[in-house]
């Protein structure tokens, strides 16, 4: 048996050498001198792709007390900020990582622009795993043992809602790229920020939507979320203000393999329109099913997908079912590109080869403008970056970006709590794939009618 | 009465894929007494193999590559059992049973990450084996799900005259039921293992080369699947063929009924799990070995 120790070892290592090949540069190795009870000891920090981080005390330095310690690096050379999201199940980790890329790009360009206050950035990011508990872990790991000054990104609202709490204990500030629950901001915080838009703005929009096609029967299938659970509930508020009362919705896990039992269920009385709100891999899913038991869409049923219908995966996944499909979108139309937007989707494209989400946009911006805060602030104070962010008006990949109320403007009593230091514009659109195979910028955009470019609604062929 | 139908219909057809997943998990259960924690990644790979090789070789029909993959899979799977599975038959291990788990769950964690490394984290589907659904009378399946559930009911009918009608099965059977008896009379125990072990996750991998087009995939798309096999394999009765047969249709009955029926229907697809999950508990309470289980001698 021992024989087979020696190939099966090399064998391993190959392995192993090759899946680390395969991606962008997964471990980072920093060595840095500290001092130990009156010891100088060489610490290595080395910081793995999903962000474990092991330190390691390599060597203890040997230097006379008197000694200088400024041929050394030391902490204070780099400035660390951290970020989090999904990198892993259950969370929905194709968002999380096109954050992560995207943060990672926004970093790398600053530090060859010279960095922040004269010093390299380093990004600390953390998987969250789309775990609530997870977020509070990784949170408090970033601010306590990486000392992080700045916070961006994350996912899912549940999450954004248990790091949001860790980050206002010690006063760091954050500004948050994705999770859309109104508490987030509604919270009132201090440190919070957020550049996605609230559930309650982004469902208005759909549900003026549904209202002005004229659907009066209509069903959500939303994830068994934080975000899913906030998205059904406002969606139904707003609709019954609008005068549509006939509204189910349905609870799924997000990682549900068979959707026909309740799709059967619905066809017994089919609605006017079917939403299928799962992020990840139950996004297309669902759709593929409800396409088979022609279900929807047809000329009957119009259907609803995910935000996830932008990614150019959704016609592998989905083939001819996605035709006729409508979804919500976060993001510029291409008629709207900036000089940002297109330098960061080319550069995305070069660097990741492939088109990013607006996940990545918005992850890209947030980075940046905590970023530019910190280097508005001269300093990596919590109030003056928190200061500075309040006043600042940032042109980025999405466009014209500020905070309209925060602690210089405050909130009046006539606006909605989640408008605190929130950003009050984000583009937020109805568009539907007419065509098989279409990208999210040849898709129509159907609703609002100020930036429509086509029909308000195309149905199916009977 | 056609609802009632529809769901039927459905539900047999999910069960019968269950099963097949579930036949592997518990063949190298029964042969070689470990709990296969990275089945669900084999099952994965099975996809990802069907996938990889569509891609390349876009002639071929998908149907071919089905075998394909399972092969290539049980290829892995033979040198895993070889390399990390077979010291511990043989003695080498000082705690088999925690070795076994740790073996297992490990080559989970790297599998999952190495597709994540080389795949990305977006969902994947290969091409379809046919375009459009059938028409069963009381609901649309689409061709693919059919083709599915036709072919592993086949591959579960093959592979029981396997087991029970050639000098492999009853070999296998052998080394099942008495490592020592059966090398006394000429098996070779390690061999049996491998064959077993290969088996095993070679029907996991086709399971999910078979599935990749219906249901598509990702790094953790074998996490559901390998869950509901443990369950089915209890409920069966551990290292029952026809057990997990039996197991992986009843829930997948249960779970098209449960959520067809359930009184709250925003609940209903919520808890089809929970049904499947009553009924395995149900099970083990009124029959603790399961529907098909041996009796501890």
């Amino acid at each position: 048996m021992k024989k087979w120790i020696r190939p099966m070892a090399i064998v391993l290592l190959l392995v192993v050498a090759l899946a680390a090949c395969s991606a962008e540069p997964q471990t980072v190795e920093v060595t840095r001198v500290v001092e130990v009870e009156g010891e100088q000891v060489e610490v290595t920090r080395v910081v793995t792709e999903t962000e474990e981080v092991e330190v390691e005390v390599t060597r203890v330095v040997e230097t006379e007390a008197e000694e200088e310690p400024e041929a050394e690096p030391t902490e204070s050379d780099t400035i660390l900020i951290g970020g989090f999201g999904p990198l892993s199940a259950p969370g929905s980790y194709q968002g999380g990582t096109e954050m992560r890329q995207a943060s990672e790009m926004a970093v790398d360009e600053v530090n060859e622009a010279g960095g922040v206050l004269g010093k390299d950035v380093e990004l600390i990011f953390g998987d969250t795993e789309g775990l609530p508990e997870r977020g509070t872990a990784v949170t408090e790991r970033l601010i306590t043992q990486n000392n992080v000054v700045g916070l961006t990104g994350e996912y899912h609202s549940g999450v954004a809602l248990t790091e949001m709490e860790v980050a206002h204990k010690y006063g760091v500030p954050v500004v948050f790229a994705e999770p859309w629950s109104d508490d987030v901001t509604g919270s009132g915080y201090d440190e919070i920020f957020r550049i996605a838009p609230s559930i309650d703005y982004y469902s208005s929009i759909s549900t003026n939507y549904i209202a002005e096609v004229g659907w009066e029967k209509v069903v959500f299938v939303v994830e068994d979320t934080d975000y899913g659970r906030e998205q059904g509930e406002t969606w139904q508020a707003q609709l019954e203000d609008l005068g549509i009362t006939d509204v189910e919705v349905i609870f799924a896990d997000p990682a549900t393999e068979d959707f026909t039992p309740i799709l059967q269920r619905i066809a017994q009385d089919p609605p006017d329109m079917l939403a299928g709100v799962i992020t990840g891999i139950g996004n297309s899913r669902m759709l593929s099913q409800a396409c088979e038991l022609g279900l929807a869409p047809t000329p009957e049923t119009a259907y609803y997908a995910s935000i996830d219908a932008q990614y150019t995966e959704f016609w592998e996944n989905v083939g001819e079912c996605g035709q006729y499909v409508f979804f919500t979108y976060v993001g510029l139309p291409r008629s709207l590109w900036n000089e940002k937007t297109e330098m960061f989707m080319t550069n995305f494209e070069e660097r990741y080869g492939t088109t990013p989400g607006a996940v990545a946009m918005e992850a890209y911006d947030a980075t940046h403008m905590l970023l530019a805060a910190i280097e508005e602030a001269g300093s990596t104070e919590p109030d003056a970056i928190i200061s500075a962010l309040e006043q600042m008006e940032y042109t980025g990949a999405l466009g014209e970006i500020w905070f309209e109320y925060g602690n210089h403007n405050p909130l009046p009593d006539d606006e909605p709590a989640w408008m605190w230091h929130q950003w009050p514009t984000p583009t937020v659109m109805i568009l539907q794939y007419t065509e098989v195979g279409q990208s999210v910028d040849e898709a129509t955009v159907v609703y609002p009618p100020e930036r429509a470019t086509g029909d308000l609604y195309t149905a199916p062929p009977e | 009465m056609d609802y009632f139908l529809s769901l039927l219909i459905t539900g047999l057809i999910l069960g019968i894929i269950y099963a097949l997943m579930a036949l592997g998990l518990t063949l190298i259960f029964s042969i070689l007494n470990v709990i296969n924690f990275a089945h669900g990644e084999f099952y994965m790979l099975g996809g990802y193999a069907s996938y990889l090789i569509l891609g390349v070789f876009t002639g071929i029909h998908p149907l071919l590559i089905v075998p394909i993959s399972g092969l290539i899979v049980a290829g892995l799977g033979i040198l895993f059992e070889i390399f990390f599975l077979r010291p511990m038959h043989e003695e080498q291990i000082a705690r088999p049973a925690e070795y076994a788990v740790l073996v297992t769950f490990g080559l989970s964690f790297f599998l999952q990450n190495l597709a994540l490394a080389q795949f990305g984290p977006y969902p994947h589907a290969p091409r379809p084996f046919f375009e459009g659904s059938v028409d069963l009378g009381v609901v649309n399946v689409s061709a693919d799900r059919l083709t599915a559930s036709v072919l592993s009911l086949l591959l579960l009918g093959a592979l029981l005259l396997i087991i029970n009608k050639t000098w492999l099965g009853k070999a296998l059977r052998a080394v099942s039921q008495d490592k020592q008896a059966a090398a006394v009379v000429g098996i070779n125990p390690n061999a049996m293992n491998t064959v077993a072990f290969a088996l095993g996750v070679g029907l996991a991998a086709v399971a999910g080369a078979l599935l990749a087009p219906v249901f598509s995939i990702t790094p953790d798309v074998g996490a559901v699947p390998a869950i509901r096999s443990y369950i089915i394999i209890v409920l069966g009765g551990m290292g029952s063929l026809p057990g997990s047969i039996l197991g992986g249709v009843v829930i997948g009955l249960v779970e098209s009924f449960g959520a067809g029926y359930f009184p709250d229907p925003s609940r209903a697809l919520n808890y089809k799990t929970v049904f499947g999950l009553l009924i395995f508990a149900l099970v083990l309470l009124l029959r603790p070995r399961g529907f098909f289980g041996r009796k501890e001698v």
